[in-house]
């Protein structure tokens, strides 16, 4: 089956110029997989993970035996996003990307989520406008779909 | 053999300090095209002493990585910095000095590299508990641990490559360069004293915050420290007595590292692929370019040259050690000093043979007045490092670490810093030098 017909349309679309604070809140929301910056005419120019905006609010030097030192983590955390507070998405989103056309099969995108370890990979069309998003649970439902399992 | 071994010479360089190419491909290739073109063959590049790849440097610092490798995965460096901070009782010029002695000590034996990415980490937690600016204090560790490594043969690649050259021993080195850096550190922070004695005020609650800290939680393996603390010292006494036992420093380090990975019982393959293989290979690559321009005779044209412009003679090499601290300084503020080091080498043996050979057999690169140029070259190439952001792989890590905690050090704002200090360094060796080997002969 192609990629068109289990992918995901219900996806989260910001602008380049969009700050930390709006990807923070779109991001904590527990149906948003990944944010997908794109531009005025909904071509894909970058996409930004929960990792990459925890990875942001942790400085760079800090690591497992030295957060032992901190003795005030909520303070640390407030400043630490006080610093980024600034920053926007096209600063820090990830721009070399995968992506499949929509006529891709679901295969094609079960073994690329598999090889890469992607949450969700972006569907764009010949133009690279972004058309949705096929995330693993999506390969899950339809795998559950073609198996005859159903609740 | 002479053009074709020269342009390969220089395209190497400029691409190097360039930097649009990574230097380690620069090197290989380099090196690849001179074995093609057969200035060097490959028996020449891989097994002789004058023209190929110098091993002992090579397996000096391949050893040396896998101790520290082992050693940073206890906790160590971390620890010995907040004890530091603790030592200090919060006081924050205080602190930028223990701190930047320990990274000088920690430097002297180990890779700077690593000692100030290590170390760093803990300044900018000190500094954001106490709300101070880290950055004179991350600039001041990386400036300390550059004259740090000055100290020691093992100190410093420079240091390395030149020992393993000139067939110098590790108390040599001691010997002859620890005095000033002990007298660099001392003048350096003294005056560091009058520009930042009292700018940090900071109030006593903020001091009980870093009294409060526990150094002891960050040993994360104690046995494994226990362990790796003793390798380390005894290799630390191998590199003492290894002249006198006839070893090379290489044989000492490698006799370390395998203790160390025996005794550690950790996985070989981790360890392995942690070592900064590209740096290795770039020495490789850098060895063989050099010996194509050896052989094709470019050095001793080179060192004819810098003879003639400076006059040496057996009983006077002053104005050549001169030349050497500030040129050295000069080029490595500028270029990696090790590609400099590694042509000044093969530059001053020539050198060395021109002047000082004779008939008795007598050992020409530790001819008496010869040594006085080894150890400005040693000076100027290692202290020259501290004068600019990319003077020295050290400066360049720690402008990282402060950038990724959003304190940005610009190159002007680092120069402000390092070059003051660069030439107070080569003031003081000009001086130490002059004294020491001209005026007092000792």
């Amino acid at each position: 089956m192609a990629v068109s017909q289990i992918m995901n349309r219900n996806i989260v679309r910001v602008t380049p110029d969009a700050a930390l604070e709006k990807l923070l809140l779109l991001q904590a929301k527990p149906t948003t997989r990944q944010l997908y910056v794109t531009d005025p005419d909904g071509r894909l120019l970058g996409i930004i993970t929960g990792f990459d905006l925890l990875q942001r609010l942790i400085p760079g030097y800090m690591d497992a035996n030295l957060v032992k030192l901190i003795v005030n983590d909520d303070e640390f955390l407030a400043d630490t996003y006080k610093t980024n507070k600034t920053i926007t998405a096209q600063e820090f989103m990830t721009e070399e990307f995968t992506s499949l056309r929509p006529d891709a099969s679901a295969l094609d995108a079960d073994v690329l989520v598999v090889q890469c370890r992607f949450n969700a990979i972006p569907v764009l069309d010949e133009s690279g406008r972004l058309q949705g998003e096929v995330s693993r649970k999506d390969i899950l439902a339809y795998i559950c779909r073609l198996a005859k399992i159903g609740f | 053999m002479f053009w074709t071994a020269t342009t390969i010479f220089v395209v190497a360089y400029a691409a190097i300090v360039s930097e649009k190419i990574n230097k380690t491909k620069v090197a290989l290739f380099g090196a690849a095209i001179t074995l093609v073109l057969k200035i060097l063959d490959q028996r020449e590049a891989f097994h002789d002493i004058d023209l190929g790849v110098d091993w002992n440097v090579v397996f000096l610092l391949i050893s040396m990585m896998i101790i520290v490798n082992i050693l940073t995965r206890t906790g160590i460096f971390q620890y010995l910095a907040v004890r530091a901070a603790k030592l200090a009782k919060g006081e924050p010029f205080r602190i930028m000095v223990i701190l930047a002695l320990v990274t000088a000590v920690c430097s002297a034996f180990l890779d700077n590299v690593t000692t100030v990415l290590l170390i760093a980490p803990v300044t900018l937690v000190v500094a954001g508990e106490l709300k101070i600016d880290p950055v004179p204090v991350l600039i001041t560790e990386v400036l300390a641990s550059n004259i740090g490594g000055t100290a020691t043969l093992i100190g410093d690649p420079p240091n390395i490559m030149i020992a393993s050259r000139a067939g110098l021993n590790f108390m040599d080195f001691i010997a002859n360069l620890a005095p000033v850096v002990v007298i660099i550190l001392a003048v350096w922070l003294l005056i560091w004293k009058f520009i930042f004695g009292r700018r940090y005020q900071v109030a006593d609650e903020l001091k009980a915050l870093i009294m409060a800290m526990n150094p002891n939680e960050l040993i994360t393996d104690p046995k494994l420290l226990w362990k790796a603390g003793a390798v380390l010292s005894l290799t630390i006494v191998g590199f003492i007595v290894h002249g006198a036992l006839g070893f090379e420093p290489a044989t000492v380090a490698l006799t370390g590292a395998a203790l160390l990975l025996v005794l550690s019982g950790l996985d070989v393959h981790k360890i392995l692929s942690e070592i900064e293989w590209p740096s290795i290979f770039f020495f490789i690559g850098l060895f063989i370019i050099i010996g194509g321009t050896i052989k094709a005779g470019l050095i001793s044209w080179l060192s004819q040259e810098m003879i003639s412009l400076t006059h040496p003679t057996p009983d006077d090499t002053f104005s050549l050690s001169m030349v050497m601290i500030w040129f050295s300084a000069l080029a490595s503020g500028i270029i990696d000093n090790i590609p400099f080091v590694a042509t000044m080498n093969p530059l001053l043996v020539e050198t060395a043979h021109t002047l000082f050979s004779s008939p008795d057999g007598t050992n020409a690169l530790q001819h008496a007045a010869m040594l006085p140029i080894w150890w400005s070259l040693a000076l100027g190439a290692c202290l020259g490092g501290n004068g600019t952001s990319i003077g020295a792989s050290a400066n360049v890590i720690v402008v990282g670490i402060a950038g990724s905690a959003g304190h940005h050090i610009s190159f002007k704002k680092f120069l402000a810093y390092g070059l003051p200090v660069t030439f107070l360094s080569g003031v003081i060796s000009t001086l130490y030098v002059w004294i020491r080997y001209y005026v007092l002969g000792l």
